[in-house]
């Protein structure tokens, strides 16, 4: 540790570069990080803490939230389904509302199908009333707010994070609210003039049935369904998979270039510094003598460059709130820069075999044979 | 400057204690076959345990190879090299690491100082190997040489900012930093002008003296030859 902090001290200015440049670059993998977890959770947030354990879709629906309407009378039938403990008819809509693009989503359990949790208020219960969780890419509603949708004045009582479909400000009201809305969207006068489509069915399992096995069971009992566990309906979202491959690229670029910058800055120090090294062997350092410092000085560069870069990914999400609604996720922050130690340490490989290839006999070829 | 004569002699015990040093029928050769060279060749070498010898020869006479394999720093290709009571021979590379740190205390002719270290640094570095700790003890100790030497206000400075005097004053600092028993010594002299060679030899006899260490000076420098208890000449690998 005396010699590594040693040569930090008198090589401060290299050090503070490396130190710099891994900073930079932590600031754009937790940046993307904070950008790609809420674009992905505003696509994925509605049935990702759905309260559904299965979701029943139209089986020409692809999976697909958006494109499936259940058959009339599925519901009922899917509730006899042997294991079943509880369902939810559940409508979809999409429409503009107070300037914005938004998803209805309209339930026949006002309890059931919905947000499995409230950050505030309570649930939508009777004609008017909406609980919404608001897209991290638009302005935020909160209870008390009124919002005029096709015709439905609804007043927000309550909020859920982190519950929206198709990244927008999702409302979550009654089925008889829903139905209206899309007899107004029809022309129709009366909800009894159209068919209210049921997009999905929102499914809990009975006690001891495995959410896995009870959709199987009723993709296989009842015609023209196709039932997901919450899991694979997340994961199977259209542009979901596409989203996250391309983040994960730029992650995979990003990881390799901190890799390849501290790799080739050690090694090119410790070939700067070999004469050093050599004397050290010569009077007596073991080869952990002159490897440990190495390994300290990864160490403090990447853990001290993955400090700043979080610090000032943090400040800068904060600034952005307003346009990007992200922040920095703890686990995801502790993970990406354990990460990035583990990458360091596997980068310095280079610099430390160089020095344990190091012959102390070199100390004296300068002399004479 | 009062020193014992010293003049060409035989490689012989010069004390009747536990030698620091003793080289029986030593060779080192490099190479195989046609490309063979004999760097060493059946070497005999007494140092006593507080003998300074001036080890000199002609270029490529196989001077510094007799200084690295008393050092531990090379292996010899045949016969017995003993420092004190410990047979070379018997110690893995990594007890050959720990043997050169404890016991022996180098001065190299180019490659010497750390340059991102301080003077006082490159003494105290020594006692971080093999995970030992640089405590109070270490600190003054150093800071007693860097004294002893005439360095006490230099203690602070990089090598860079030393003149070559002192950082081969401060080179004999942190040879004798652990307190070894046989202390090597190449060329120390050879990047100095006559005054300045003259007082490091000086100011080296009387530190080495002082401790009762031994010692071995290879030199090209004839006035060199003064500060030795005896002086040994090496031609084409042999003891004269």
């Amino acid at each position: 540790m005396f010699i590594a902090l040693r040569e930090i001290r008198r090589s401060i200015g290299r050090f503070a570069l490396l130190t710099g440049a891994v900073a930079l670059l932590v600031v754009l993998l937790l940046f993307f990080q904070a950008v790609a977890g809420s674009l992905t959770l505003g696509l994925t947030g509605g049935v990702e803490n759905n309260s559904g354990e299965v979701l029943a879709y139209s089986d020409r629906a692809r999976r697909n939230p958006a494109a499936s309407f259940l058959p009339p009378g599925t519901g009922p039938t899917i509730a006899a389904v042997d294991g079943v403990g509880r369902t939810s008819e559940v409508g979809r809509l999409a429409l503009s509302a107070a300037d914005e693009d938004v998803v209805v989503i309209g339930l026949s359990d006002p309890d059931f199908g919905g947000p499995g949790r409230l950050a505030d208020g309570r649930r939508a219960t009777a004609s008017g009333e909406a609980v919404v969780s608001s897209s991290s890419l638009s302005t935020g509603f909160e209870i008390g707010d009124t919002v005029t949708a096709a015709g439905v004045e609804l007043t927000v009582v309550g909020t859920a994070d982190d519950a929206a479909f198709d990244v927008s400000p999702t409302f979550y009201v009654p089925f008889d609210d829903y139905a209206a809305m899309v007899a107004e969207r029809a022309g129709a006068t009366s909800v009894d003039e159209v068919a209210v489509p049921v997009s999905w069915v929102a499914v809990e399992a009975a006690e001891g049935v495995d959410p896995v096995d009870l959709a199987a069971t009723i993709s296989g009992s009842v015609e023209g369904v196709e039932a997901l566990d919450r899991d694979r309906a997340v994961s199977e979202l259209p542009g979901v998979g596409q989203v996250t491959q391309s983040f994960n690229i730029l992650y995979l670029l990003l990881f390799i270039v901190v890799t390849i910058v501290t790799g080739v800055f050690f090694l090119i120090l410790t070939v700067q510094k070999q004469r050093s090294l050599v004397l050290f062997r010569a009077i007596g350092a073991g080869r952990r003598d002159v490897v440990a410092p190495v390994l300290y000085q990864v160490l403090a560069v990447v853990g001290l460059g993955s400090l700043l870069g979080t610090a000032v990914a943090g400040l800068l999400l904060g600034a952005a709130r307003d346009t990007f609604g992200s922040t920095l996720d703890p686990r995801t922050t502790v993970l990406t820069i354990g990460f990035l130690l583990v990458l360091g340490v596997l980068a310095s490989i280079g610099a430390v075999r160089r020095v344990l290839a190091i012959d102390p006999i070199e100390a004296t070829t300068a002399g004479t044979v | 400057m009062s020193s014992p004569t010293a003049s060409a002699a035989p490689a012989e015990p010069a004390s009747v204690d536990t030698p620091a040093l003793t080289m029986a029928g030593v060779s080192k050769i490099y190479g195989r076959d046609e490309q063979q060279v004999t760097a060493l060749d059946e070497v005999d070498l007494t140092v006593a345990s507080d003998e300074m010898v001036v080890l000199i020869g002609p270029s490529g006479s196989g001077k510094t190879t007799l200084l690295t394999v008393a050092g531990a720093l090379l292996r010899a290709t045949s016969g017995t090299v003993r420092v004190g009571d410990v047979d070379l021979g018997d110690l893995g590379d990594g007890k050959l690491s720990a043997f050169r740190r404890d016991r022996i205390g180098f001065v190299f002719q180019s490659v010497n100082l750390v340059p991102f270290l301080t003077a006082r640094e490159n003494l105290l570095a020594v006692r971080q190997f093999g995970g030992g700790r640089i405590d109070r003890a270490a600190r003054e100790r150093a800071d007693q040489l860097l004294d002893e030497l005439g360095l006490a206000d230099r203690s602070k400075n990089l090598p860079s900012q030393l003149s070559g005097g002192q950082k081969q004053r401060v080179a004999i600092g942190r040879a004798l930093m652990n307190d070894p028993d046989l202390v090597l010594i190449d060329e120390p002299t050879s990047a100095l002008d006559s005054k300045l060679g003259q007082q490091v030899m000086e100011l080296l006899h009387r530190e080495i003296k002082q401790r009762g260490v031994a010692a071995i000076v290879v030199t090209h420098d004839e006035r060199v030859i003064d500060f030795g208890d005896r002086t040994v000449e090496i031609v084409d690998g042999a003891l004269q």
